[in-house]
């Protein structure tokens, strides 16, 4: 103490940074701390927490455990089947993307899908019929989640549409997503004119087909490897599979090639994988899924082990907290525009796909990934890494097997955990596509967009009130 | 052209120039001045008594598969005779990695400058463990050669020509966005070079397109050999102005390191080629390493390999580096060349472009010497590829071309 008045005082200031701007000015060497008051200072919520906080070690080892299962997934591509023999979904039942949701309230690509999907199905021939049979209760909708599957933007999945078959050979539990259609007019945008449903067609009779025989000659393609590869080629398996698509081309093409003798056949399937750089996405969600459902279940966890939109909610659910939905208002992406369009365009966030940033990859890999980071808007290579510190501050665990070349191989951050979450204020970032909030109009470009926060405290507040 | 105006040609060919792979020919049809009997391999000239182990391996290799010889013993016997006549594949137009023979009955892929006109050619990569490229002959070697040439090469070609040719330089910078630097990995872009073409390996209908799919994706490797060919028909371009002072091409034959440079016509400025640090697979070492070898650092010479490591963060870890490393390495080469690559961009710089054009001027006064990202090949023939590291190109290959460059009568043509 006798030394306060003596000597020069050094000051560490925590919080609030106007105390130090005022010493630097006045030449006062200082410390910035920089700390705010837990859960954004809502006292409820800061009470919550600490009633997690008392049972902290219980809350770790049960993080601990769905953590575990979350990274040592080991996800196999095994097979392509229609959805009636791969999942047993009926007929007159429609998939689509996100947590539950009836039809008045969804948004107008995800209606319209809906109903090019049952004309596809030739459950009614018209939209107006179709419409009608969704009314009366004739068509059951229900979110892919519920049926071990996954779907990318609307997600319609139906009894006839092929889904790839993902199998978790640590656990021996599947995953299904339908195969990625490609660009311009197709389903999973809202788009649902007649070149939509013949391409539904081509991959019912021809593509899928072809797939299963050649996958279950094959014996299963190991995906973990693939991707913790492609993470190391610049993707983020999100908004950019451009390797993981190569990859994955290249290893199937001689067992497609074995599969049939039909090389007009195979060559028109050669063609569609090989234009499209997003053919990956779905085999990444599945497997995100595959990799994502055992944690679902594990008691105590706060752990995300899942989240999706479907255009008009957003939605979360948590290790601990089983087959619960939380869903708030999903939030409209933000990014660059194709040209013509802008954010007035622009729908609410839409797709089973934010399971990618579930397991990891996507928004919270932007560091693996600069060119996505140009993609999306975000910015250059620095900025794509303060992406992936931020959602560092949320995660409890960097990936053993998901790793960045170019932060000398540290793992991408993983296990979202809703204390954090709630906590920071920090909400996970998803890297999306953008989908024209007009049906039909397609993609209109690419961005990111958090997930909201009103799902965290709800999971927070289930989370404290069912110990 | 006063220097400044001559380097400045030179860079622009090298930024213009484009490299399309129009298709797959057999070498005497297509490579000018490669008579039969002719043995073309890698870097600057050398002789049959002065040969490395692993290319003497891979003439005897390139003998017995066009029946000059029946038998090793007696395929030693014909090169000793002087029968055989060697020459660089630098000469005809084409590249060659580690021992890089090429001989009259082998297929090349065809690689068109369409801003120069010239043609460019490389003989078909042959993957991993035992091959002619490390100086392996035994029968495996044999029938995988007589495979890749009389079957493989007309199902790649009738393939490039249903596609309508592939755009090399696009993809090599593609790639560089996949963690290839284009000599050392070319993992990505072998992975897009098969998408492209296996529509049209299936499309063309001839021959095992199964057997033609498996082996193109079988090791990473397989691009390299097409980026070596579309690197030499870019630099090609750029050769031969007068006062020029940009290197064109860097080489090895094993025993020697050569360059050669935009303004000094056919010479070559040669030295003792060095030996690369590197990690060694299990069971070798330093002294089982033969010096390095090959036409591969043309892609060096063209702003990839070791100018580019900064794009392929995952090959330092070969020679025990850290991605800053990597990053240095390539921030290094920025001090020796004239301008910054307008295809090629690295996205952990920002998308900034790979430095390109080395300038002799500008090693010799900064002392720092190219960077050179490799495999390492046995030194005995036969045993393959036992790691992988960096080296550099030695300084006096440089300073003896600064010499030329700087003789009071102009560089001898």
């Amino acid at each position: 103490m006798s030394s306060l008045l003596s000597v020069p005082p050094r000051v560490v200031s925590v919080g609030i940074e106007i105390f130090t701007r005022e010493l630097g000015r006045l030449g006062v060497g200082h410390v910035q701390v920089d700390w705010r008051p837990p859960a954004g200072a809502d006292p409820r919520l800061a009470t919550l927490l600490a009633r997690l906080e008392a049972r902290r070690a219980e809350v770790d080892a049960a993080n601990a455990e769905a953590l575990g299962r979350l990274v040592e997934g080991e996800p196999a591509l095994v097979d392509c089947r229609p959805a009636r023999e791969a999942i047993g979904l009926p007929d007159r039942t429609v998939l689509h993307a996100g947590p539950p949701l009836e039809w008045t309230r969804m948004c107008a690509p995800l209606q319209a899908a809906v109903l090019c999907a049952i004309r596809y199905e030739g459950w009614a021939h018209d939209d107006r019929r179709a419409q009608g049979l969704v009314e009366q209760g004739a068509v059951t909708l229900a979110p892919c989640h519920h049926w071990q599957s996954v779907g990318p933007m609307t997600g319609i999945i139906t009894a006839s549409m092929p889904v790839l078959v993902v199998e978790n050979r640590a656990r021996g539990n599947r995953a299904h997503a339908t195969i990625n259609e490609g660009l311009g007019k197709v389903l999973r945008f809202g788009a649902n004119d007649d070149s939509v449903i013949t391409r539904l067609r081509w991959l019912r009779d021809e593509a899928g087909p072809l797939f299963g025989a050649a996958l279950r000659a094959s014996g299963g393609i190991e995906l973990r490897p693939l991707m913790a590869r492609a993470l190391g080629m610049g993707d983020e398996m999100h908004q950019r599979n451009v390797a993981a698509s190569s990859l994955l081309g290249r290893a199937l093409m001689p067992h497609l090639a074995r599969a049939t003798r039909d090389t007009a056949a195979l060559a028109r399937l050669a063609e569609f994988v090989g234009a499209n750089d997003q053919f990956f996405l779905n085999v990444a969600m599945a497997a995100g899924k595959a990799m994502a459902d055992p944690a679902l279940g594990v008691a105590g966890s706060t752990l995300v082990a899942t989240m999706a939109r479907n255009g008009t909610d957003f939605g979360i659910r948590v290790a601990g907290l089983g087959e619960r939905w939380f869903t708030a208002p999903v939030n409209t992406p933000r990014g660059l525009y194709f040209p013509g369009y802008g954010p007035d365009d622009g729908n609410p966030d839409i797709g089973d796909s934010a399971i990618v940033e579930t397991i990891g990859l996507g928004g919270g890999a932007m560091a693996a990934s600069p060119a996505v980071a140009r993609f999306v808007g975000a910015g250059g290579v620095a900025e794509a890494l303060a992406v992936t510190e931020e959602i560092g501050e949320i995660t409890i665990a960097e990936h053993p097997h998901f790793r960045i070349p170019a932060l000398d191989d540290r793992g991408v951050p993983v296990g979202i955990d809703v204390r954090r979450v709630v906590e920071t204020g920090i909400t996970p970032l998803i890297n999306t596509g953008i989908a024209g909030r007009t049906a039909g109009t397609g993609q209109i470009g690419a961005g990111v967009v958090r997930a909201p926060l009103a799902c965290f405290t709800q999971a927070l507040e289930a989370l404290t009130s069912c110990p | 052209m006063n220097i400044g105006e001559a380097n400045r040609e030179a860079l622009r060919r090298i930024q213009t120039g484009t490299a399309i792979l129009v298709g797959m020919a057999t070498a005497r049809d297509v490579v000018p001045g490669l008579r039969e009997r002719t043995v073309l391999h890698a870097g600057p000239p050398v002789a049959w008594d002065r040969m490395c182990g692993p290319m003497r391996g891979a003439v005897i290799g390139a003998s017995l598969f066009e029946g000059w010889a029946a038998t090793p013993t007696e395929a030693v016997t014909l090169a000793e005779s002087g029968a055989l006549a060697f020459d660089s594949c630098h000469h005809h137009r084409a590249v060659g990695p580690m021992a890089g023979i090429i001989t009259p009955s082998m297929a090349v892929w065809v690689v068109r400058n369409e801003t120069s006109g010239g043609e460019a050619y490389a003989t078909i990569n042959m993957g991993l463990g035992k091959v002619l490229r490390m100086g392996a002959y035994d029968a495996s070697v044999l029938e995988r050669l007589a495979w890749m040439n009389c079957e493989l090469a007309p199902i790649v070609d009738a393939a490039l020509r249903r596609a309508g040719g592939v755009d090399v330089k696009s993809m090599i910078a593609e790639a560089l966005g996949m963690g290839d630097e284009g000599h050392n990995r070319n993992k990505g872009a072998t992975s897009l070079l098969i998408r492209a073409l296996a529509p049209h390996v299936a499309g063309a209908r001839t021959g095992d397109v199964e057997r033609a799919l498996a082996f193109m994706g079988h090791a990473d490797s397989f691009f390299l050999n097409v980026a070596m060919a579309a690197c030499k028909a870019v630099l090609d371009g750029a050769h031969g102005i007068p006062g020029s002072t940009v290197v064109t091409a860097m080489a090895r034959n094993g025993t020697e390191f050569g360059i050669r440079v935009s303004g000094t016509g056919e010479r070559w400025f040669t030295a003792g080629a060095p030996k690369v640090r590197g990690l060694y697979f299990p069971g070798y070492g330093p002294d089982d390493a033969n010096p390095d070898i090959g036409d591969s650092a043309i892609t060096e010479t063209a702003g990839l390999g070791g100018f580019a490591l900064a794009a392929a963060p995952a090959i330092v870890h070969f020679v025990g580096g850290t991605p800053q490393l990597a990053l240095d390495t390539t921030l290094d080469m920025y001090e020796i060349t004239l301008g910054e690559h307008e295809t090629y961009r690295i996205p952990a710089l920002d998308f900034r472009g790979t430095p390109v054009g080395i300038d002799v001027r500008k090693v010799v006064e900064t002392g720092i010497a190219p960077v050179i990202d490799t495999g390492i090949a046995h030194r005995e023939a036969g045993v393959g590829q036992i790691g992988a590291g960096l080296t550099t190109a030695p300084m006096e290959c440089f300073i003896q071309a600064l010499e030329a460059l700087a003789s009071p009568a102009g560089p001898a043509p």
